[in-house]
């Protein structure tokens, strides 16, 4: 981070190497879109950029921040598009294209799973978007948040309960236990 | 006998289901640019930054040649009034030297006397 500081062209290449994906993924969790992720994702390595010469290795933990910067620049754009808790909100699916019967289950179900995450309030989303997907820790997810662990616990607990709720029509469908008959009248 | 299951096993069961659902989500791929464009904006951060930093730097290259011309021209003052006054430092008699450091309220004319009494009988 440092030498990226000092104009280290190839240090500033590892650091995009090493977490331009997991900082996209999060945030493509927390928007539900890929352009929109995209752009959060080339916000916060503009502000990486603009503040590596002060970086100081005795602060916060570099993913921290920068899961924090990530995540700050994804809640304002929720706030700014007034999108919280909207049952309409339309996410984009992963794999949009119909195939094979896999790659139909894993679309739809990538789809049906982001629609249910679109609908949680935007800390919750955030919690199970860190402790989950991103597999941090809820003692980083805290910090990254900056709340207690306990509280990090309680989001936890609420949005796991509201995917169980949004999800359990979807179960059957969900788990790929459908018959074929079942998928092509659906489709 | 199969005991039938308990709440907290049912809750057990329905959270391992909901994380099999959640890891089976994907992400769509980012666009093949995302990196590129990333880079490209730290080259232009960098270049921008070099760019303010020539500025500043100059900015001070001149103030310290400024400060540089104005140290040796208060020592070229110094030195041309040293050499002026090099030779003003006359000899005193002692009655330019009782004048000198006479100050109020002393009586001038009997330190005079004695002085110069004191002169004239060495």
């Amino acid at each position: 981070m440092r030498l990226a500081g000092r104009g280290d062209r190839a240090a500033a290449t590892l650091l995009i190497e090493r977490h331009t994906d997991k900082i996209y993924a999060g945030c493509f969790r927390m928007l539900g879109e890929r352009a929109s992720a995209e752009d959060a994702a080339q916000e916060t390595f503009l502000r990486l950029w603009k503040n590596a010469h002060r970086w100081k290795p005795q602060g916060a933990k570099f993913e921290t921040w920068l899961y924090r910067v990530a995540m700050n620049y994804c809640l304002d754009q929720l706030r700014k598009s007034g999108r919280e808790i909207n049952e309409d909100a339309a996410p984009e699916r992963a794999d949009p294209a119909p195939g094979p019967a896999d790659n139909y289950f894993a679309g739809e179900q990538s789809f049906a799973i982001a629609a249910a995450l679109a609908t949680l309030p935007d800390r919750q989303r955030l919690a199970i978007t860190l402790c989950h997907f991103q597999e941090l820790s809820n003692i980083e997810a805290a910090a990254i948040m900056e709340v207690s662990v306990e509280a990090v616990e309680s989001l936890l607990a609420r949005a796991r309960r509201t995917l169980r709720d949004r999800l359990a029509p979807m179960k059957p469908y969900l788990t790929g236990t459908m018959s074929d008959d079942a998928i092509t009248n659906t489709s | 006998m199969t005991q039938s299951p308990t709440p907290a096993d049912k809750t057990q069961e329905d959270d391992t289901r909901l994380n099999a659902m959640l890891d089976g989500a994907g992400v769509p791929e980012p666009s093949a640019s995302l990196k590129r464009d990333i880079l490209a904006a730290y080259d232009d951060v960098q270049q921008n930054r070099r760019g303010a930093f020539a500025r500043v730097s100059g900015l001070f290259d001149r103030f310290q040649l400024a400060s540089a011309a104005a140290l040796a021209g208060v020592s070229v003052l110094g030195l041309t009034v040293g050499v002026l006054t090099a030779n003003t430092g006359a000899a005193l008699s002692p009655e330019d030297e009782l004048y000198a450091y006479a100050e109020d309220g002393f009586d001038l004319a009997q330190l005079e006397d004695e002085e110069l009494d004191q002169w004239a009988r060495e």
